[in-house]
């Protein structure tokens, strides 16, 4: 189970993960970023490849580095550190495209029972949100702790 | 212990601390709270959720007091809500 996901740092305020994901392509610098609307409490979880050795990323790279899961557990496994943190955040996820989006839908779904113990999953689907369920082709999530 | 759970693989590193200062994802975030603005939480759904956390630390023997603070609401907000779902008698002034 151990091996199922990355290890990972944090930025002192947990707002900001760095992870390695290496595979065929080789390895490969990755960013979950959660960035505060305003002060409403209300977080989007930005995510991305670093881009060479500068401080930019890019949320749209498919870097096809064969490991998908690996590294949906870990951002997975950074909304429990930032939740641990700020436990009355409310984060908000979209993927960057329909994709993306499906494959967090996909991540969602399979460890869904295991999610709802600790947070409300909400989806968004046809102009609103609603508790999620699998096989909704939601276009947008949010993870509230319960 | 579960995987998502797993706490043993995270290392805080200062180094990453000028990330918080940066819009890394400028236009996706603008783009998310554009989207969050025009399509907010119904309110029935937000009032679901809160009322559960308030339940959900109440059955944890939180005091009311301790319920306040941890989910930053007024003890009011909290007494109110506990009242309305029958966990505790309504209280008199």
């Amino acid at each position: 189970m151990e091996n199922q996901q990355y290890s990972f740092e944090s930025a002192s305020a947990f707002t900001a993960f760095e992870f390695v994901s290496k595979g065929k392509k080789g390895h490969i610098i990755k960013i979950v970023k959660y960035t505060e609307y305003g002060d409403s409490g209300m977080y989007n979880l930005g995510f991305g490849d670093k881009i060479g050795d500068s401080d930019k990323f890019d949320d749209k790279a498919i870097s096809d580095n064969g490991d998908r899961e690996k590294i949906l557990a870990t951002v997975a496994a950074t909304i429990y550190e930032f939740i641990n943190e700020y436990p009355n955040a409310s984060i908000y996820a979209k993927g960057s495209n329909l994709a993306r989006t499906r494959l967090y839908r996909i991540a969602i779904s399979s460890v869904l029972d295991e999610i709802n113990k600790d947070f409300t999953v909400l989806g968004y689907l046809e102009e609103n949100w609603e508790k999620f369920e699998r096989n909704q082709n939601y276009s947008a999530f949010l993870i509230i702790k319960k | 212990m579960s995987v998502l759970k797993s706490k043993s693989r995270v290392t805080i590193n200062p180094e990453l601390d000028k990330y918080d200062k940066m819009d890394i994802f400028k236009e996706k975030n603008e783009s998310a709270f554009a989207f969050l603005e025009k399509n907010p939480i119904p309110a029935h759904l937000l009032k679901e959720i809160k009322d559960n956390r308030i339940k959900r630390r109440f059955e944890q023997n939180m005091s009311v007091e301790q319920i306040a603070q941890v989910l930053d609401l007024p003890k009011a907000e909290v007494l109110a809500a506990l009242e309305e779902m029958g966990l505790i008698a309504p209280v008199i002034a």
